[in-house]
């Protein structure tokens, strides 16, 4: 562990390049970490802020349409969750109603149902990514102290093998252990933060999803009694 | 992946390596620190050595009484004037006698003396074989060191009664008594005051090694203080901060600190065991020592 008077001492290659191979996997690891979390931070930002601007558009076009068979034609290709919703409402509602009898109980269940788990299909395929944040939140910062406390063991053994507890001896290799730590922080943090947030989020597109269904459901419903 | 997640690597990767590279020149930039040095601590004491020889009484008195009886001869008519001359004489001896004239005036009878006087002491020796001529000078700063020159040559028949053969043998005795009048009597000599200096050293220096200096520049201040010590090695009271010297405008506000640490220091590391106890009290002995302190580094 050689002592260098210069200030690179500290900066992240330097101690990277100097760390040992153990603490490098670790930082290595740890980084990748932090690059996807915020991979996935960034890019569900963009998916919710996206999905709320659809859901309202969708609502509002569906308040002002008149016939849900005619929007049907207009919305039901779209690639948002609202209108996979809306969609499955529609298609479950043409089957049961295709047959000459109509079931107007079991309809109406066949309906929530359907809608109900399309609505639950589409918030897991939304909060996919989220158990990743979960996990980097709360395994980030334990890894980072593995790589520490492996480096500090590493920098404890050369003390033992130079005969001396001077500080230059010991420093580098404690700077280099306790910068995986820094590391799992950096990448646990933003981490813990953002899947906080964005289960909040998940869960009021959930909520809103349910209440459009709930809504469809109704006007279903009210529809079904006029058909029979 | 999606087309948000692909933007969402795209911005990652780019932050990444925007904060990696803002890390990197931010460590570059940050001037070299020195690391913390293994710096070896001196305490720095300073050493006043006594210049002056601590041992000299006792050779001169032997240099007297080899030269009485070779002059005795010389003058025997200054014989009745022995009665004042006793008087000077035993001035000198009356401290050197008590320790052991007895002892000794049995195993050296007169004639063997010159013998084991070259021996025992072989510089003072040469002097006496040549002095004949210079006699009366070294003869005279023993006896009255005051009375130089110009009465030396009065003197000179006054010596005659080292003739007195009782008088002889009682001087000749007290010369190989000299080195046990030595301590009592004696300042301590250079090598000694480098001795018990270097011993206090020793023992202050694990404490002056616990000091931490309180900030930049401190290091550069010098305490001088007094110690006094007990006999048994202990302080007496405080030590004295006598002087600071190299505080400037920058470390000025340590002086304080640096003072209360050099306190410390020797606080800390006292009592000092092993110090010469016959070197106590005597001229330049270690009862009160001037040192200068100052931190490591």
């Amino acid at each position: 562990m050689p002592s260098v008077s210069t200030g690179a001492v500290l900066s992240p290659i330097h101690l990277f390049l100097e760390a040992d191979i153990v603490v490098k996997l670790v930082m290595i690891g740890l980084l990748l970490a932090s690059l996807w979390t915020w991979t996935i931070i960034i890019g569900f930002a963009l998916k919710v802020s996206g999905l709320r601007k659809e859901m309202q558009r969708f609502e509002t076009e569906y308040r002002e349409a008149d016939d849900f068979d005619e929007f049907h034609r207009r919305a039901a290709g779209r690639d948002q969750p609202i209108a996979r919703v809306f969609a499955a409402g529609v298609s479950e509602w043409r089957r049961s109603t295709a047959g000459k009898t109509i079931d107007r109980e079991g309809t109406r269940e066949r309906l929530a149902t359907a809608m109900g788990a399309t609505v639950a299909m589409e918030i897991d395929r939304l909060s996919d990514r989220l158990n990743f944040l979960a996990t980097v939140g709360s395994v980030a910062p334990f890894v980072g102290l593995f790589g520490t406390v492996w480096g500090i063991m590493r920098s404890f053994t050369g003390i033992a093998a130079a005969q001396s507890s001077s500080l230059a001896v010991v420093a580098p290799g404690i700077a280099e252990a306790l910068f995986a730590t820094a590391i799992g922080l950096f990448a646990a943090i933003p981490a813990v933060i953002a899947y906080n947030r964005y289960s909040h989020a998940v869960n009021r597109v959930e909520a809103r999803l349910h209440r459009f269904a709930d809504g469809f459901h109704a006007t279903l419903s009210r529809r079904l009694e006029m058909e029979g | 992946m999606d087309r948000s997640e692909r933007i969402g690597l795209g911005v990652s990767i780019a932050a990444h390596a925007a904060v990696f590279a803002a890390l990197v020149l931010s460590f570059a930039k940050t001037p070299p620190q020195e690391p913390p040095k293994a710096i070896p601590i001196d305490i720095s004491l300073a050493d006043k050595v006594g210049l002056e020889s601590s041992a000299p009484v006792p050779s001169q008195e032997e240099l007297a009484a080899k030269k009485s009886p070779v002059e005795a001869p010389v003058e025997p008519e200054a014989a009745p004037a022995p009665a004042p001359e006793p008087q000077p004489l035993p001035k000198p001896q009356p401290a050197p006698p008590k320790p052991a004239p007895e002892p000794q005036p049995q195993p050296k009878p007169a004639p063997p003396q010159p013998k084991p006087k070259p021996a025992e002491k072989p510089a003072p020796a040469k002097p006496s074989k040549p002095s004949p001529a210079a006699k009366p000078q070294p003869q005279k700063p023993s006896t009255a060191p005051a009375q130089s020159a110009a009465t030396g040559s009065a003197r000179r028949p006054v010596k005659p009664t080292g003739n007195l053969a009782g008088l002889d043998l009682g001087r000749s005795n007290n010369k190989t008594a000299s080195t046990s009048l030595r301590n009592p009597g004696s300042k301590a000599s250079a090598e000694d005051v480098a001795s018990f200096r270097g011993l206090i050293a020793r023992q202050i220096q694990p404490c002056a090694n616990r000091q931490v200096t309180p900030g930049p520049g401190a290091e550069r201040i010098r305490v001088l203080l007094r110690v006094n010590f007990n006999p048994d090695g202990s302080l007496a009271g405080d030590p004295d901060i006598t002087g600071v010297q190299g505080n400037d405008a920058t470390n000025g506000r340590y002086v304080e600190r640096v003072k209360d640490l050099a306190i410390a220091t020797f606080k800390g590391c006292t009592p000092i065991r092993g110090l010469p106890a016959n070197l106590y009290a005597v001229p330049s002995g270690w009862k009160s020592l001037a040192f200068s302190y100052k931190l490591p580094g």
